[in-house]
């Protein structure tokens, strides 16, 4: 059996509990299943060493201290219309939220974008100036060798700029990486809160 | 073991395995079965029921692109593990009670 099979299963199984009560075993089984496959085996042994389904919902509800309350389709229905009636409000404020972190993601990349602009602008005034530079020194010495030195100038200005860009992006993919989980973090607590998901 | 009895073990084992460090499910299960077997769906009522009285907190942290559930001990917790040591003279009087008894009728 696949780990979705098995999971579909289980939900069908449980359609009698409460939808927070599905939502925390699925959790649950989908953690341990994972944590089985991680260790080695194969998707199929690792819900084969779960055990039966029947068996599994047994040993669960075995335990008496365990309040299960049982599924109510009036609150979710109610959470439903209210959710309908509040899209103006809340999917206003949602889209703002949205672009707000948008703007925060753009504002924190322009440093990076900032310093591979003077990594890209300083490697290709040094090229330019270096070859620039022989045609200069049949004119004038002088000038060929003033364009050679400003050419090293733009030259140390791309290394700087590359450096820059890959200390600066590798802070800031990390940074995103961490914010970015922690916006999903909060998404699934609140979609779980609203019965959104599981 | 007796099942009526294993399960009043397992708590503690559950709540000791955290002593050291947070933990999740299937490392608590791996922890816990050196010593006495568990299966994942006898763990989940007993998580629940420590984390409903405060024996232990939860936080998630991601693993691989998918979060994993984090327990940790709480200072009830801990007492409640110096309770269960502090008793188990009781449960050793209790042991040769039911020893005595049993030799006792075997003469």
């Amino acid at each position: 059996m696949k780990k979705n099979e098995f999971m579909d299963s289980l939900k069908r199984k449980l359609r009698n509990e409460s939808y927070e009560y599905v939502c925390q075993v699925v959790e649950y089984y989908d953690e341990i299943i994972n944590d089985l496959i991680e260790d080695g085996i194969s998707e199929e042994e690792a819900i084969q060493s779960l055990g039966n389904i029947d068996d599994i919902l047994l040993n669960m509800h075995g335990d008496d201290i365990i309040e299960i309350k049982p599924h109510s389709k009036k609150s979710t229905a109610f959470i439903g219309v209210l959710l309908v009636l509040g899209f103006p409000l809340w999917g206003s404020l949602l889209a703002a939220g949205v672009l707000l972190l948008l703007s925060a993601y753009i504002v924190i990349w322009c440093i990076p974008i900032v310093t591979s602009c003077l990594a890209f602008a300083g490697t290709i005034s040094f090229i330019v100036g270096i070859f620039g530079a022989f045609p200069l020194f049949v004119h004038s010495i002088a000038l060929g060798i003033t364009q050679l030195g400003l050419s090293a100038i733009f030259g140390s200005m791309g290394i700087i700029g590359v450096i820059l860009t890959h200390v600066v992006s590798k802070r800031i993919f990390n940074y995103s990486k961490q914010l970015t989980g922690y916006i999903k973090e909060v998404s699934i607590k609140v979609l779980r809160k609203v019965g959104a998901v599981c | 073991m007796e099942i009526q009895l294993k399960k009043g073990f397992l708590e503690y084992c559950v709540l000791a395995s955290l002593i050291k460090k947070d933990s999740y499910g299937y490392q608590i299960i791996k922890d816990i079965s050196q010593c006495i077997h568990i299966s994942e769906s006898t763990l989940y009522p007993i998580l629940k029921r420590l984390e409903a009285n405060q024996y232990v907190e939860t936080y998630s942290v991601e693993h691989n692109g998918r979060l994993r559930k984090y327990f940790k001990i709480t200072v009830q917790g801990n007492e409640r593990i110096q309770e269960f040591l502090k008793s188990w003279n009781e449960v050793e009087k209790i042991y040769q009670f039911i020893k005595e008894e049993s030799e006792n009728e075997e003469k």
